[in-house]
Parts: structure tokens; C-alpha cells; sequence
């Protein structure tokens, strides 16, 4: 399951590491837009299996955060 | 002597009419993912409820002994139908035939239907499907034929068994129909109150107007998916008001079709378009839920449904969803969820203007329109496209007598070089003076910041309530920004400019809650935001008696800044 992106934002903390598992819901990273912090949550329960982005980085709509393996 | 062949006639013709613009254009229309415009129909009325009306249109070709030759049938379908029980009026575009286009007969069919939607004071919907006019237009003799009835898609009448000569009246080569041009403009008519007299001949004032948009729709059709109330188009149609040829003639650039006008540019960019359906049968459900939250017109309240959930829900999520963090988001759907009938949120141009949601829903039975700040967008500013968003949806609500129910979290009106280059002093004028002409009860739920004049969209005058979250914050601007703007020597003078600034904010911003000033919030009463449901419907059952008496349309005067 590819999690994307939904605003024009920096990627302020990851909160999860590879290979983690998660619930559904879970937060995986939180994003800041507008002095506002916009956590990114799981769409599924899965495994991390790739995460795209480094914290700091800026992030498009649509563009890719993390890979989740749906368990 | 009996009509029986003139009705052999006719029925001759409808058989023709059946088989639109042939097997082969058929066969195409199916090959591109889309259904043709018998198809559409189907799915989206009651069953057996259409009535076809002017199944005459188009082009027919009669022998010297007035015999028929050939006819083909008009690229538009018009009728009556019912859908769930309630009656609409509707049109649809025939792609299969000459593309839609309008060069293949008159339009006084499609004149004629919109005038008996407003006059029958029901629903009209139009299916978009083709292009508008034609160069072919300018060609009187064709004009007067309805096109060439000799071109392809014209159904040989001769292989059918030889009719009885019947002689056509009107125009030699066309098949006549009555015509009505004057729709348009004010015809005041006695016994009306002036605002029924001046809603005259405009379908907007008086009842729903849909327009789902299905295929390649251009020109007149284009304008029509914008001329309405509510519009839904497919992930695989496109709408422009002028084509990649044109735009390759005017302007020297080659684009396809779904750069001009695909759903990410109408639904999405330009808002234009309200809803995106994944395929053609979910366009037509959108559609009936639209339809299902407002009344056939605006002489009638919007209709209430017995409800299958507790007036006086008290959801416990809500004494938690905002953060004590004043920066943390939360998701604004989820308190929405919380607070409506449950399974009742229709979501209204998701994808356009973000930072505002705008959805049509039901508390204790009663439609009702919902706005609320994403602050997961833009921080839940005020854009441009947020603001006119929100204008359009308060006409809606307005319109059809719909109570709207606001939760603001809102930080002003969007900064920020790009949102002044777009206007938004200009769409925060236009918002404002919606919602202060809107007349409809008007209940504003302030669950966090409430700052600027963006705060007018939580309206203070007329039939409206506002309530208060013990999180609420309010004033002229948010402190993170309004005390560098008013101590800016005084922090500079500091040893340690920085600390002051904090300090001071710090200051502000334990003074902007609500429980220490009224500030901009000024709400009739803190609450628990648990009682939030229970405190709507009881505004919604005592204000209903008022609105009830409002009904017909609204007048507006003047014009928007």
C-alpha cells in the first residue's frame, strides 16, 4: 500500500522504522503545513517496507511517503 | 376513416429514433468505456417511468408521395421521468450521433423541457454528452433540415414494409415541432409574490438543476455542466468550453483533451465540476443523493426523513478531538461523523477548495448543509477557491431553504503572495455578503481558533446561533503573528528579542480563550462539545417552524462586492 502525500508540506518526525509493524490508523509520520501539524495515519495494518522521505524534506501532493506491506 | 396510419407512422418513425446513431456508432460509444444515452437513462430513473417527450426530432426525408425515406433522429433525448418516486425532467446528449452535436436539429426540444421543469416546479438533469454548435449551423438549408438527413447515422426508412402516404405539414423535409424561444426573462403573472415573478425563467431560483458530465462535452453543453446546482462528471470524461483544434487555432498549443478538461482540472483545480464518480452508475447515485437532501423546488421544504438515530446522541469521541496541542490537526470529517445521522454525509466538491468541507447531511431527519475548516489544509485558511466554495454552498442551502451547520476552526482569511494575486479580498467580500443575505437557520459550532474577519462566516445576524468547544480561541488575529505586528520596537529593544516575543504571545494566547472573553466567538453558550448533537436539533426543531414560513424564492438584491 503506497501512502501518499495529501498537502504541500515538510515532513517534520517520522514515527515509524523499517520493517515496523502497524495498525491500522496508526500515526506514521507527522507533516507541517501552515504551522500546522498533519499526521499522516495508516490507511491499513501493515509492515513498513519502504519509507521515501527523510525528515526535513518538503513533500508535494501526491508524492510518495512510505510503503506499507498490508498484513 | 381512422388516424390508425398516421400512428403507424409515428410508431415507424420511434423505431428508428431507437436506434440512435446505428450499430456501428454504437459499438464505438461502448468501445470508450460509455454507455449511450438510452443506457443512462435507464440507470438512473425509476423503472418504466420515462417518458419520452419530442420523439419526432430530427431529420426526416420524404419521396414525392410523401412517404418517408430516412430519419435521423436528434442527438438529444428528452423526457420525463420519476426517480425515487419524485418526478424530474430530463435531457441527454446523443454522442452516437453526429457526436452530439447541436447542427443535428432544432432546439426547441430541449428549450421545451427546461420550460416545463420550471413550470412543473421539478428537478431537471441534464446527461452531458457532445459538442455544442457547429460551423454546420451556418448553413440555413441544413439548419431548416435539422441537419443533412442524407449523412450517415440517417436510418433507411425503405427497407421497413411500404407505408400508407402520409403527408408531413410544416417545412417540406423536416418534421415540425412546436417552438417556444421567449424562456428567458421576467413574465410577472398574477397572484404571485414578486419574488415568484422575478424568478421567472430562471431554473437556479426556482428548482434543482443537475448536470452530470459523461463524455467529451464542449461549447453550449460545457456551459450547461457549469449552469447548475450540483454537477458530477466520470474519471474518463472531459469538459472545456472550446476543444484541442480550437485551442490549436487560437492560442498555437497542442494539448489532448484531458489536459483542457479531465476531472483534475475541473473537479479539482478549477472547481468547476462538484463531484468525480468512478464510473457512470455511480455518477447517477450521486446524483439521486443530491437529489434526495432538497425539495423538487423551492416552494416545498427540503424533505425530512423519519430519523434511525437518537435526537440526543452524545458522542464521547468529541470531549477529545481537538488536541490540547493548539498546532496538532485533527481529521474535521470524524467530529462531523459524530454529530449527524449516522450514514447520512454526502460530501460536496471534495477536491476543490480543501481547507473548507461542504457537505450535505441529516440531523433528527432534517437536511441539512455542513461547513467546516479543514485545518489540515492550508491550516484551515481561508483560500480564494475556499471562499468561493463556500459562497456557492451557502446559495445552495439558501436556495432550498437548508439550515447550515457551521464548525469553525478558522485562522482568517489566506495570506500570502499568492492568495492576494488571486483575489481574495474580492471572494472574502463575496463570501461574507452570502452569508449575511442567507435567510436560512444558520448554526455556527466554534470548536477551536476563530480569528479575523473570516469569522463573519460563522454568521451574527438573522436566524443564527452560535455555540462554543471549551478549546475555542478568538480575536482579531492570531497572537503568533499579531504581537510582532503591534510590539515590534519593544521586542527588537529586548536583550533577548526572541524570549520576549514568546513571552508575549504566550500572554495572548492564554487570553484569547474562550472561557476568559467573548472575543470574536461570542457564543450564546459554552458547551460540552459531547451536547453538541442534542444543541443543534434542538435549534433545528425550534427554528424549523420559522422556515417553514420562508419558503419560495429568495430575493437577492443588489450586487455581490
Amino acid at each position: 500500500v503506497e501512502v501518499k502525500s495529501e498537502i504541500y508540506a515538510i515532513v517534520s518526525k517520522i514515527e515509524v522504522t523499517l520493517g515496523a509493524e502497524v495498525a491500522a490508523e496508526d500515526v506514521l509520520m507527522i507533516l507541517e503545513s501552515m504551522k500546522m501539524e498533519v499526521p499522516v495515519t495508516a490507511p491499513a495494518a501493515g509492515r513498513v517496507a519502504s519509507i521515501a522521505v527523510e525528515e526535513g524534506a518538503n513533500v508535494q501532493e501526491d508524492d510518495l511517503l512510505l510503503v506499507l506491506d498490508a498484513t | 376513416m381512422s388516424w390508425t396510419p398516421e400512428m403507424e407512422q409515428l410508431a415507424r418513425l420511434r423505431r428508428l429514433r431507437q436506434r440512435m446513431g446505428g450499430a456501428e456508432s454504437i459499438a464505438r460509444q461502448h468501445a470508450q468505456g460509455r454507455l449511450t444515452v438510452r443506457e443512462r437513462v435507464d440507470l438512473l430513473v425509476d423503472p418504466g417511468s420515462f417518458q419520452e417527450t419530442s420523439t419526432l426530432a430530427g431529420a426526416a426525408k420524404w419521396d414525392d408521395q410523401g412517404r418517408l425515406e430516412s430519419f435521423r433522429p436528434q442527438a438529444y433525448v428528452t423526457g420525463q421521468a420519476k426517480i425515487e418516486g419524485r418526478p424530474v425532467i430530463l435531457e441527454g446528449g446523443d454522442f452516437t450521433i453526429r457526436g452530439g452535436s447541436a447542427d443535428s436539429g432544432t432546439p426547441y426540444p430541449r428549450v421545451e423541457v427546461a420550460w416545463l421543469a420550471g413550470e412543473l416546479r421539478v428537478p431537471f438533469i441534464r446527461l452531458l454528452d457532445g459538442a455544442g454548435g457547429s460551423v454546420r449551423n451556418y448553413d440555413p438549408e441544413a439548419r431548416r433540415a435539422g441537419g443533412d438527413p442524407s449523412a450517415p447515422a440517417a436510418h433507411d426508412a425503405r427497407d421497413e414494409e411500404p407505408l400508407v402516404a402520409v403527408k408531413p405539414t410544416g417545412t417540406p423535409g423536416s418534421v415540425d415541432l412546436p417552438a417556444r424561444h421567449d424562456f428567458s426573462g421576467v413574465r410577472p403573472a398574477e397572484g404571485h409574490d414578486l419574488a415568484t415573478q422575478m424568478a421567472k425563467g430562471n431554473l437556479l431560483a426556482q428548482v434543482p438543476v443537475v448536470a452530470a458530465v459523461l463524455g467529451s462535452v464542449a461549447g453550449l453543453p460545457a456551459v450547461h455542466a457549469g449552469d447548475c446546482h450540483f454537477s458530477v462528471m466520470t474519471k474518463t470524461a472531459e469538459v472545456f468550453v472550446g476543444g484541442p483544434p480550437m485551442v490549436a487555432q487560437a492560442l498555437g498549443l497542442e494539448v489532448n483533451k484531458q489536459q483542457l478538461g479531465d476531472w483534475t482540472v475541473q473537479a479539482k483545480t478549477s472547481g468547476v465540476v462538484h463531484n468525480v464518480a468512478e464510473s457512470e452508475a455511480d455518477a447517477f447515485a450521486q446524483i439521486k443523493r443530491f437529489l434526495s437532501y432538497l425539495p423538487s423546488n423551492v416552494w416545498q421544504l427540503p424533505p425530512w426523513a423519519e430519523p434511525d438515530d437518537d435526537p440526543n446522541r452524545r458522542d464521547e469521541s468529541l470531549i477529545s478531538v481537538i488536541p490540547r496541542r493548539r498546532t496538532a490537526a485533527y481529521e474535521v470529517r470524524k467530529i462531523i461523523e459524530a454529530v449527524v445521522d449516522r450514514g447520512s454525509m454526502f460530501e460536496i466538491s471534495a477536491l476543490y477548495g480543501r481547507a473548507m468541507v461542504t457537505m450535505l447531511a441529516r440531523i433528527d431527519g432534517f437536511p441539512v448543509a455542513v461547513l467546516a475548516n479543514d485545518c489540515r489544509r492550508d491550516g484551515g485558511a481561508m483560500t480564494p477557491a475556499a471562499c468561493i466554495k463556500t459562497e456557492r454552498f451557502v446559495d445552495l442551502a439558501d436556495t432550498f431553504h437548508l439550515p447550515i451547520v457551521y464548525f469553525a476552526d478558522v485562522p482568517g482569511f489566506m495570506v500570502g503572495p499568492e492568495s492576494e494575486a488571486a483575489g481574495i479580498i474580492r471572494f472574502a467580500n463575496r463570501v461574507s455578503a452570502a452569508v449575511r443575505e442567507a435567510s436560512v437557520p444558520y448554526i455556527s459550532i466554534v470548536t477551536r481558533r476563530m480569528y479575523g474577519v473570516a469569522s463573519v462566516v460563522a454568521k451574527t445576524d438573522g436566524m443564527s446561533v452560535k455555540y462554543a468547544w471549551p478549546s475555542t480561541e478568538s480575536g482579531s488575529l492570531v497572537a503568533q503573528g499579531g504581537v510582532m505586528a503591534a510590539y515590534r520596537r519593544e521586542i527588537e529593544a529586548a536583550p533577548d528579542p526572541v524570549a520576549r516575543r514568546l513571552e508575549i504571545e504566550a500572554r495572548y494566547q492564554r487570553m484569547a480563550s474562550v472561557l476568559r472573553q467573548p472575543g470574536l466567538a461570542r457564543p450564546l453558550e459554552i458547551i460540552d462539545p459531547r451536547d453538541t448533537r442534542p444543541a443543534i436539533v434542538d435549534y433545528l426543531r425550534k427554528s424549523h417552524q420559522v422556515n417553514a414560513t420562508r419558503l419560495g424564492p429568495k430575493l437577492r438584491v443588489g450586487m455581490r462586492p
